[in-house]
């Protein structure tokens, strides 16, 4: 009942000045909140003493607040949050926060087919970071319902997530990315991307992004995630195989269609015998596996 | 008012207590400390804190394996702080709001300071600069000594200033800057195809970005345009002045080695987005273009004997460049023909051309060869269509659904030795079909459930670990009441790419639980439990010796399980105390010792590859006490233990930890 109510006062906006009593009635009963708001970016909506009753403070979210005036109080008078459900919460954030670019894919974000809505992370009134205004920590909320990612990033080798170094939005954009451009643009999703529409990981990892007078072609292809895990892992360097040349083997066997010919990844020379170690580490000859500008074949 | 403001004190009490249930660093403190309401300072209010204190580790086992996994050190640092000031009115003199937050000052291996000033309507700027000492001694895990290793510190800040934030014309301005420098061990090949040695590398990359922007919004429509500027450079040489053999040794040494090669490249860029919403449609889009290129030269001499002892000496000089255009877009289209119903279709374009020209000198002792390469060029053009459909049936039943189409055409040329020779055109083109379908129960309040199927059909995979023929099954569950946080979530995705000669295939099943239970102020426990296994097979074709092994496969598995648990408890307000114990371990497929199986090729070497058993644990324990209202004394222990059940001597034992003060003033 109180969601119905709730999501009918959501029109609010299409009949400004109706009902609007003005901020200063609702420091009465919401005291806490009211005498703390100037720390709230919203806050700036007042300060600016120019805005519309309908978009100015409290009722700037919260609806016309007349009837809940009248009515001492109650959940079904007003526009609660706590009670509205997530379509339309999104559309009365979107209302103000809709016209940015970072939240162009909203509609569409996993986050939203899931029924996560903007109060699912942030909080308006009791933030725990004064930037963005989260409620919990940025690697808390997220670990709160991915408690896989949660166990990647407590493995050996990782990104520093946890020591509070590094947060999962440095890579993701939890408000819904553009269609990836590498792999086949399906998978993954949520992920930002970098300088060209690349992965997030060249924004830091710079020495890898080239451009190379020979690429690594799958690097380009299919993307880093073809040999790491990016959040973390039980191998060194995030790698998805314990022992390198086995990862290297597994592509390089000379099957079709496979590879930029398509007649296979090459295969290994005469030359590597695999019963000599020297030849179990690839990356000890091949060290530019990334790309390399001098050497087809990245030794140098 | 009192109990209200009591109560949100308590509050921001207990959702600090909260952040802090899963912290997996036994420092910097989570504790608040202080009354949140600040001091004022003029026409501002100030809310600050930082902690102080000295982190002490003890090592034993392998040092290098710790360094790499978890670095803390010992050493007085700031471990944490941070600073706010906001203006009470919101017409401050020069700022209405500063924000200072820092992390592991003074030598911490992550180090970290983020900031952000602004005077409403006028400017924001924000800063990012981070600091982090990057050890990797090149381990393999599997117990042999790698070639290579890093020990280079990584840094790295963003500024940013908007000005006229929030206006209908808004100007950004930015500036980044990225650096890795210290020391390192590469490898050089020389003299002839099997000798290869260790030679010192000098690292000494950087790399600045500049860009200008402006955002204008007209009756709706949102033009958002940035261009930008990033350089890089790659100064990294690597020199030996001493003689060392080749690794493995074959009999060849190295008594001088000098590698150059220095690359510099820029990338000016522009990027262009548009959005226009409206309240039963929404379109967007993000159009760039990107100018890179990269130039090099690379000048390398080695001296020394050759696998048969005789004197060797080899001059390589080689110099080029690359170039690589990328233009990309991206149009996402939103209906909302009614509250019920929302359709997206997007539309993304990539077209990535990597061009290059190298010429290449080899100079040998006896005989001079020369080898060109003229020109290399790798395309990629990738267009892909991808419509969603949501359909919330009833507030409590929602469908989901969507189709993905994506066609990749790659085009590649090589192998232009000389002048002389054709350069070969290579050219594919892949198109991949998939579909989603989803449900959404929101049968009781608390209670959501959530499923969704995906499939997918590549008609040409790229690599054999490329997605081919794949499917993927995901659910959650989750009981949500204010006190009580009750998850569970499971994810199936099975992946085949299967032809004539060789297939692939990679089965990945997920299972995690979570539970968060805060029953009253003083108490909170959170404990979460995740297992991840993979089992992979994967045809394979080496040689043994001169002879071709072909149609076998590569077999790997893991089943790891992982627990998170802790616990917070809160005495009087005077002292919190928080317990938590975190493990890692994968059980592998069993085994006793890793050439205890015959599945895949019988050489030692892909036996021990196949599955990797190791444990990582790591207990931990953290007292707050109040000192006085503004005051706290902390002290913590974290202990961390790594395994590897057939490599013990990779293993290490660490106990870390820390005693510091939390001071609020």
């Amino acid at each position: 009942m109180f969601a119905l109510l709730a999501a009918s006062a959501i029109v609010w906006a299409d009949e400004p000045g109706n009902g609007f009593v003005g901020g200063e009635a609702c420091k009465t009963c919401h005291a806490d909140i009211w005498f703390t708001f100037y720390k709230n970016p919203h806050f700036r909506s007042i300060a600016s003493g120019k805005e519309k009753p309908e978009n100015t403070g409290c009722e700037s979210c919260h609806g016309p607040a007349k009837a809940h005036v009248a009515a001492h109080g109650g959940k079904a008078t007003i526009v609660a949050f706590s009670v509205l459900r997530p379509e339309a919460v999104l559309k009365a954030c979107l209302r103000c926060h809709g016209a940015t670019i970072s939240r162009a894919n909203i509609r569409r974000s996993p986050h939203t087919q899931n029924n996560v809505a903007c109060n699912n992370c942030h909080s308006i009134h009791k933030p725990q970071t004064p930037k963005f205004l989260l409620a919990r920590t940025e690697s808390e909320l997220c670990y709160g319902c991915h408690a896989n990612v949660r166990a990647e990033f407590s493995m050996t080798f990782k990104h520093r997530v946890n020591e509070g170094f590094m947060t999962c939005s440095d890579c993701h954009n939890p408000h819904g990315a553009f269609p990836s451009t590498w792999r086949m643009a399906e998978r993954p999703r949520m992920v930002d991307t970098a300088l060209a529409n690349e992965e997030p990981c060249l924004r830091c990892h710079t020495d890898k992004r080239g451009p190379f007078v020979y690429e690594h072609p799958p690097v380009r292809v299919e993307g880093c995630e073809v040999c790491h895990y990016p959040h973390g892992s039980t191998n060194s360097r995030l790698l998805r195989r314990p022992v390198v040349f086995t990862m290297c083997l597994e592509c390089h066997n000379g099957a079709p269609p496979f590879g930029l010919h398509g007649t296979g990844d090459p295969m290994l020379s005469q030359t590597h015998n695999m019963t000599d170690p020297r030849f179990q580490n690839c990356t000890n000859c091949h060290v530019r596996i990334h790309g390399s500008n001098s050497d087809s074949l990245f030794m140098r | 008012m009192r109990n209200k403001l009591q109560l949100l004190g308590l509050t921001t009490f207990l959702l600090a207590g909260a952040a802090g249930r899963a912290q997996q660093v036994v420092a910097p403190t989570p504790e608040a400390v202080g009354t949140p309401r600040g001091s004022t300072w003029d026409d501002y209010n100030v809310l600050n804190s930082f902690e102080t204190g000295y982190r002490f580790e003890s090592v034993g086992g392998n040092e290098d394996e710790y360094r790499s996994s978890v670095n803390f050190g010992n050493g007085v640092r700031l471990l944490g702080g941070s600073l706010s000031l906001n203006s009470k009115d919101g017409h401050g003199d020069l700022f209405d709001q500063a924000v200072l937050s820092v992390l592991g000052l003074g030598g911490d291996p992550y180090e970290a300071a983020t900031s952000r000033i602004e005077k409403n309507g006028w400017y924001q700027y924000d800063m990012l600069w981070r600091q982090n000492d990057y050890f990797d001694p090149g381990l393999v895990t599997d117990g042999a000594s790698g070639g290579h290793l890093l020990d280079t510190t990584y840094g790295s800040q963003d500024h940013d200033l908007t000005l006229l934030p929030g206006s209908w014309a808004e100007f950004f301005l930015g500036y980044s800057h990225d650096s890795q420098t210290g020391a390192g061990i590469s490898t050089a090949p020389a003299f002839d195809s099997t000798s290869v040695f260790p030679v010192f590398a000098n690292v000494r990359r950087l790399r600045n970005e500049y860009h200008v922007g402006n955002q204008v919004r007209v009756h709706g429509l949102t033009i958002n345009w940035t261009h930008g500027w990033q350089d890089f450079k790659d100064d990294t040489g690597t020199e030996l002045n001493t003689t060392v053999a080749a690794i493995p040794a074959t009999g060849a040494d190295l008594n001088g080695f000098l590698g150059l090669q220095p690359t510099h490249g820029t990338s000016p860029y522009w990027r262009v987005g548009l959005l226009y919403d409206r309240h039963y449609f929404n379109i967007n889009g993000r159009f760039t273009y990107t100018a890179g290129q990269q130039a090099y030269v690379l000048d390398e001499t080695a001296l020394g004997a050759d696998r048969f002892g005789a004197a060797a000496n080899r001059q390589v000089v080689s110099f080029g460049g690359g170039q690589r255009p990328v233009a990309t877009g991206n149009l996402t289209v939103t209906l909302l023909p009614t509250d019920h119903l929302t359709i997206v279709n997007a539309t993304s374009t990539y077209d990535v051309r990597t061009e290059g020209n190298s010429a290449y000198t080899q100079i040998n002792d006896g005989s001079q060869t020369a080898d060109f390469v003229f020109f290399e060029y790798l395309g990629i053009l990738t267009v892909s269509n991808q419509t969603d459909v949501d359909y919330r049936a009833r507030h409590w039943l929602g469908f989901f659904g969507g189709y993905d189409f994506s066609q990749r055409r790659i085009r590649s040329v090589e192998e232009a030795l000389s002048p002389a020779n054709v350069p070969t055109l290579y050219d594919q083109t892949n198109r991949l079909n998939a579909g989603r379908f989803g449900i959404r129960l929101n049968g009781f309040k608390a209670l959501t459930f959530t499923a969704e199927g995906e499939i997918g059909r590549n008609s040409l995979p790229f690599a054999p670990k490329s997605d081919g023929s794949y499917h993927a099954l995901t659910g959650r569950l989750r009981y949500k009441l204010r006190k009580l946080d009750l998850m569970a979530w499971s994810n199936a995705d099975y992946n085949v790419n299967a032809v004539a000669l060789t297939a692939y295939s990679a089965h990945a099943r997920t299972y995690a639980a979570s539970a968060s239970w805060s029953p009253a102020f003083w108490f909170g426990l959170d404990a979460s439990y995740s297992k991840l296994h993979l089992d992979t097979i994967g045809g394979i074709a080496y040689f043994v010796g001169p002879l071709s092994v072909q149609g076998q496969q590569s077999y790997y598995v893991s089943n790891i399980h992982s627990g998170n648990l802790g616990a917070r408890f809160e005495l009087r307000k005077l002292a919190s105390l928080y317990l938590g114990y975190s493990i890692v371990q994968d059980t592998g497929d069993g085994r006793a010792d890793p050439t205890s199986t015959s599945v895949g090729p019988s050489l030692p070497a892909f036996q021990t590859a196949q599955t990797f058993p190791l444990r990582f644990q790591s207990p931990i324990a953290r007292l707050s006490v109040r000192l006085a209202e503004k005051v706290r004394l902390n002290v913590g222990y974290q202990y961390y233990g790594y395994r590897e059940d057939f490599f013990r001597a990779q293993g290490f034992r660490a106990q870390t930890g820390y005693t510091s003060l939390l001071w609020s003033f």
